[in-house]
Order: structure tokens, then C-alpha cells, then sequence
């Protein structure tokens, strides 16, 4: 659909644009995921096929996203050639090929992430945010956000001088988004990297946690620090 | 139409060929090795005898020599054992023999030397095994048998060699075409028999005699791969029917909702919950395809190279506690036993998805105020059970074994949003551990049972 313009979702001074460059042969696809991440700030630029893309590789982008099955070359053959020329940029793979030994391909081959299609593309735009912030992650045990603050080594968190009583899975929680301000945080997120389980579970046990972190930390007099992002997931927010 | 060359270069005809050469070879050294031990023997016997012969006269006194001589050359009536006595000067005392070969006198043993005879005088020398003695007084007796014996002896065996080796021949050569057609009407039948399973008839099976054959045992292993195939292919059709049906009911649901929410909304604010509504649904169908795709893959075992030792109370524990505030919220009781570390060499990852599963359909189908309860079995640090128990509606005695198939849900359980997936789920990840699994009655409820001990 030519013509159609990304509304743009972020406010303004919270995240600096990062230059995407999309490699992906089907059009209509390519232009969903393009409003998206412009959507969320993204400049994109798409290319349709692996030899363009390797080109295009070879250029400043702060991030790719490469589909695996593309006319001339393939994907993962793109990012191991610019893997082999020392281009470091990260790279996220999409791909219809979901199974475990195809994502471990594509991490080997040196994809930072790897997503299986279908996927909802606020998970692609929150592993993209992941995936640039991924070498700034600090080692501060003392963290802060607007009213929120956690003290790692005493295990205890605070909003404006209110104690907040989590248990040791909230305050992980907690701790993760404290880390990823502003970001947006998926289910399959929280449930690998704070619980270190790499399966989908058949309900929404993940929401329910979430659910009782919120309640603690927003209540209801106060300004909610959570949003929930179009169903699919959570951010952070320093309130204005 | 295949032309005799053709046939002629198959690997049937050629190892036939070679059998039936390898045949022929096997009686021509047969033959010779007959031929020439029976003449080595005959030559032996010959030889001596006339050693014998020739030791037992020269033991005589000269009269009784000459006189035992003579006796035996007039009983020679075929004149084949020509016998004389010579004087020390060389002349003839007694015999049939002209002249003595000086040849014989370097000798000791028999050796094949012209013997001049008598009678009758004007013959040529004849080709005789003969032996030469000394005797009393410095003359010598010589003894001879005619060669000519030793030959016929020789052209007779070689003869029915011959005569024998002809009919073997023609049997082996029989027995070549023989076995070359039997094995090429097996090869026919195989052919035929995969030619049948590429056209699609997957039931076709090879025809199998014998238990010990190694060409029935190979048609033996060709069937159990088109069993193997067959299951595979008839797996995959049920998977794509099971599909289609389960993804039926998501996507027409899907499609009444756009519907109505594009003839019914009249604000966006109207369309956009028709729209989440609608991801909703595309959600559901998405993740059952997921959990469709999981299935498969932990089928194909795909995951069993990450086997480690794991401690299955920590395990049991971990999973509860993912699940503590979804139970809270429901009002159910989540209880877990606090049992000791009890190991046992599994994937971590896949058993805590089976744990998961266990737990969220147990809280899936007890009703608020009801409890669902972990446990775990173990014996001295070992991991014998994992046991999952409910106060929900429990499942039918006949219906718990289809309860493992995927898309399967009980009477019971109809009412209960989710895809039928849970169980099938925690079924193949068993099966892929080799583990067993047990559905009960808890009464009231389900008790659903993982044995840790590989079957």
C-alpha cells in the first residue's frame, strides 16, 4: 500500500533513532515490519534481495534484520560474509524455519537473535531494542528510575520511600525492566531471560506475575510506571 | 525390450557366469589332482616292484639266477617284463635283454632307460623302467617293466577325465542360467514391489520365504523401513487433517468477527475492538500451530543430545512457583511437597515444559476452592515419580489413553479453553526420555503419573 505513513508511537527524547536496514524479499512483509518500527522511531531502509542486502550490509546501520530465504543470496550467507569481513553490526534473523537446529544455525552462522515467523512485530521491535542495547547493560547494583529504586546487594525495592514487598521472582522482574527503561518487554522476554525457560507455556502464567508486580508497584492513587503494549507485552516508563 | 547384450552385462548373469566358471575350475583342478596322484602311484608301485624283484634275485646262487630267469621270461607272455643276467664282461648268461645301458649301473634306484630285447631281434630299443643289481661272482641282473603300460595307464585316466569334465561343465553351465533367472525374477519382483510404493501404494510389501536368507532378511528390512514410512506418511496426513479441522473453528470464528465489526462498527473506536478481538483469535490459532510445531519437534527428538543430571524436586518446586500466582488468582491451593534433591539424567528444559503442562491443566480444570498438588517420588537421592494431582472432574477410565493424542479433550473438559495439545505434549516428552506416564483417578480428580525410570 503505497503511501501509508507510520504514526509515530514514542515520545520524543526517550530513545535516539537507530538506522535499521531490512533484508526481506516478500514486499507486503517488508512494509508491515518498515510502519512498525517507524512507528517506534526506527529509520528503515529495506532491501529485497542478499546480494543487494550484503551491499547494503557494508554500509553504517546500527542494526540488521535479515530474512534467511532470499533471492540471490541467502541470509545467514550474508551475515557470515560481513562476519568474516569484521562487520559487527547485530543482526536478527527472521525466518518460516522455527526449528531448535535452524535457530541454532542461525546464531552460529552470527545472528545475534533469531526469530521464527509468524511472530507479532512488537516482539521483533522489542528484540531489536534488546538487541542495541545489549553492550551498554550495566553492572550497577544500586538502580533507579523516577520514584522507583532497587537495591541489588540488600535485595529491596522502594518507590518514593515506599517499600515495596516482592518476592524474589518480583524483584528479578523488576530489576529486568529497571534495566531496560523504556523498552518494551515481551512474555517470551521475561519468561527466557528472568525464569531461564526457552518454552511457550499454554496460559497466561507470565501476565499473572506481571499483573501482581503491577498492583504492588502502581497503586491505584499513583502514576502507572507499567504500560502493557498492545497485548503482547510491557515497558517501563519515567514518568514525565 | 532389453536385447541380449543388455541381459548379458546385468550383475545376475555376470555372477552366474562366474559361479558357473568358478565350477569348471573347480572340477579341472579336481580332475588333474586325480590324474596325477594315480600315476604317481602307479610309477611308485612300479618301481617298486622292481626294487623287490631285483634285490630278491641278485640273492641267488648263478645257476639257481639263470635258470629263475629264464622261467620268468618264457612266462612272460606279453613280453612287458623284460629281465637278463649279465656276466662281469657284459655278455648275456640268461633273458631277454641284448645288452646291458651302462646308464643303469650309475643307478640304484629304477629309471626310465631303451632296452634292447632279443626276440624279436630286429626292434627298435623299448622305452622301460628298469633296475640293475649287482650279483655273487661281479656280474648283474636287470629288471624291466615296458613303459608302454605306464602310458596307456596314463592316456586311459586322462581320457576319463576328460569324459568327466564335459558333463560338469554342462552342469555348471545349467546351474549358471539357472540361478541367474531365479535371481532375476527376485530382482523383478522387488522392482515391481518399489515401483508400486513410488506410484503411491505405500501398504505394497517385498515377498519374504525364509528367515535366513540374507535376501529375505533385506526384504525384511525394506518392510520394517516401509512400516516405518507408511506410519510416518499416515502421522503426517492426520497431522494436516487434524490441522485443517482445529484451524476450522479459530479462523471462521475470525472471520464472523471482521465481518460483523465491518458492517456493525459505526466509530473506530467500535472497529478497533472488533480488531483486537479479531488478533485475539489469530493469536489462538498461531499458537496452536506453535504447539503443533513443538510437537513435532520434540517427536523427532530433536533435543536429546541436552541430557544431563537433573534434580527433579528443584524442578517440580520451579515449576510450582511459576504457577503460584495464576493458582492464588483462581483460588486454588497449589501445594508442593518439600522433597530432598532426587536426581535423574534428563533434558531440564523438556521436563519442566511436561511439569508446566501437568500444572496448568490441573489448574485448567479445578474449579475455585479446589487444590492441585506436586509431588515427587524419590529414593535415596534418586527420582523415581512425578505426580501431579487435581480435585477437578477427572478423566474417564476409557478415555485416558486418548487423552495423550493430540486435539483429544474429554467430555469433561469441552467447556475449558485450549487446544487438546497439553497432554499429547507431555506424552511425547516422556516417550522422548523414555520414560512412562500413568493417568489416574485421584478421587476426586485426576492423577497424572511420570515414572522417571527409563522403560
Amino acid at each position: 500500500m503505497p503511501g501509508r505513513r507510520a504514526v509515530i508511537y514514542r515520545s520524543a527524547g526517550q530513545k535516539d533513532l537507530a538506522n535499521v536496514l531490512l533484508i526481506e524479499d516478500d514486499v507486503e512483509i517488508a512494509e508491515e515490519i518498515a510502519l512498525e518500527l517507524e512507528r517506534f522511531g526506527h529509520a528503515v531502509i529495506t532491501v529485497d534481495s542478499g546480494t543487494n542486502g550484503l551491499e547494503a550490509a557494508r554500509r553504517d546501520f546500527d542494526v540488521l534484520i535479515v530474512d534467511r530465504l532470499l533471492p540471490g543470496l541467502e541470509g545467514l550467507d550474508v551475515i557470515k560474509t560481513i562476519r568474516r569481513e569484521g562487520i559487527r553490526t547485530p543482526a536478527i534473523v527472521i525466518s518460516a524455519l522455527g526449528r531448535l537446529d535452524d535457530r541454532v544455525h542461525g546464531l552460529r552462522a552470527g545472528g545475534d537473535d533469531y526469530l521464527p515467523k509468524p511472530f507479532a512485530l512488537i516482539e521483533l521491535v522489542a528484540r531489536l531494542e534488546a538487541v542495541l542495547r545489549r553492550p551498554a547493560e550495566t553492572r550497577e547494583t544500586l538502580l533507579r528510575l523516577g520514584p522507583l529504586e532497587i537495591d541489588l546487594l540488600s535485595r529491596r525495592a522502594a518507590r518514593s520511600g515506599r517499600r515495596l514487598d516482592l518476592n524474589p521472582r518480583e524483584l528479578d522482574l523488576l530489576e529486568y525492566f529497571l534495566r531496560r527503561p523504556g523498552d518494551i518487554v515481551t512474555r517470551s522476554m521475561l519468561l527466557q531471560d528472568v525464569w531461564g525457560y526457552r518454552f511457550e507455556p499454554r496460559s497466561n502464567v507470565v501476565d499473572v506475575h506481571m499483573s501482581k508486580l503491577r498492583r504492588k508497584v502502581d497503586l491505584p492513587d499513583e502514576t502507572p510506571l507499567f504500560r502493557s503494549v498492545r497485548g503482547q507485552g510491557y515497558r517501563l516508563d519515567q514518568p514525565r | 525390450m532389453t536385447s541380449l547384450a543388455e541381459v548379458l552385462r546385468t550383475t545376475t548373469v555376470r555372477w552366474s557366469a562366474a559361479i558357473a566358471l568358478a565350477l569348471l575350475l573347480q572340477s579341472a583342478v579336481l580332475c588333474g589332482l586325480i590324474y596325477w596322484w594315480t600315476v604317481r602311484h602307479a610309477e611308485a608301485s612300479v618301481n617298486h616292484r622292481l626294487v623287490a624283484d631285483c634285490t630278491t634275485f641278485a640273492k641267488l646262487g648263478p645257476r639257481d639266477l639263470d635258470a629263475a630267469i629264464d622261467g620268468m621270461v618264457a612266462a612272460d607272455l606279453h613280453r612287458t617284463h623284460p629281465a637278463a643276467v649279465f656276466a662281469p664282461d657284459g655278455h648275456v648268461l640268461a633273458g631277454n635283454i641284448v645288452a646291458l645301458p651302462p646308464q643303469l649301473l650309475a643307478h640304484t634306484r629304477p629309471i626310465s632307460v631303451g632296452l634292447i630285447r632279443s626276440r624279436p631281434p630286429d626292434l627298435p630299443p623299448d622305452l622301460s623302467r628298469a633296475i640293475a643289481c649287482p650279483i655273487a661272482g661281479g656280474g648283474h641282473v636287470v629288471f624291466g617293466v615296458d613303459m608302454d603300460r605306464l602310458t596307456f595307464l596314463r592316456l586311459l585316466i586322462g581320457r576319463a577325465l576328460l569324459l568327466v569334465t564335459a558333463p560338469a561343465g554342462a552342469i555348471a553351465i545349467v546351474f549358471g542360467i539357472c540361478l541367474s533367472l531365479r535371481a532375476q525374477t527376485r530382482f523383478r519382483v522387488v522392482r515391481r514391489a518399489v515401483e508400486d510404493v513410488m506410484e503411491g501404494k505405500l501398504q505394497r510389501r517385498l515377498p519374504v520365504h525364509s528367515t535366513i536368507d540374507p535376501f529375505d532378511r533385506l526384504s525384511s528390512a525394506v518392510n520394517a523401513m516401509l512400516d516405518r514410512l507408511e506410519e510416518a506418511v499416515n502421522d503426517l496426513r492426520a497431522l494436516g487433517d487434524d490441522i485443517a479441522h482445529e484451524l476450522r473453528t479459530p479462523l471462521t470464528r475470525l472471520r464472523a468477527r471482521l465481518e460483523r465489526g465491518y458492517q456493525d462498527a459505526s466509530s473506530p473506536e467500535e472497529f478497533r475492538a472488533f480488531g483486537e478481538r479479531a488478533l485475539q483469535d489469530v493469536d489462538h490459532a498461531l499458537s496452536m500451530v506453535s504447539a503443533i510445531l513443538r510437537l513435532r519437534e520434540i517427536d523427532e527428538g530433536a533435543r536429546a543430545a541436552n541430557f544431563t543430571r537433573v534434580d527433579i524436586a528443584r524442578l517440580v518446586q520451579d515449576a510450582a512457583e511459576l504457577y503460584l500466582p495464576s493458582a492464588e488468582m483462581r483460588g486454588i491451593s497449589l501445594q508442593v511437597d518439600d522433597s530432598p534433591a532426587a536426581y535423574c539424567l534428563a533434558d531440564h528444559d523438556l521436563l519442566m515444559e511436561a511439569v508446566c503442562n501437568l500444572i496448568d491443566n490441573a489448574l485448567k480444570f479445578t474449579p475455585p476452592g479446589g487444590a492441585v498438588c506436586c509431588q515427587l517420588r524419590g529414593e535415596n537421592g534418586v527420582a523415581r515419580a512425578i505426580r501431579v494431582a487435581d480435585t477437578g472432574p477427572g478423566i474417564r477410565h476409557s478415555e485416558r489413553e486418548a487423552m495423550l493424542r493430540r486435539f483429544h479433550r474429554g467430555a469433561q473438559h469441552k467447556p475449558v479453553a485450549g487446544h487438546g495439545i497439553g497432554l499429547a505434549l507431555v506424552a511425547a516428552i516422556v516417550r522422548l526420555h523414555g520414560f512412562s506416564m500413568r493417568i489416574e483417578d485421584a478421587a476426586p480428580g485426576c492423577e497424572v503419573m511420570i515414572f522417571c525410570t527409563a522403560v
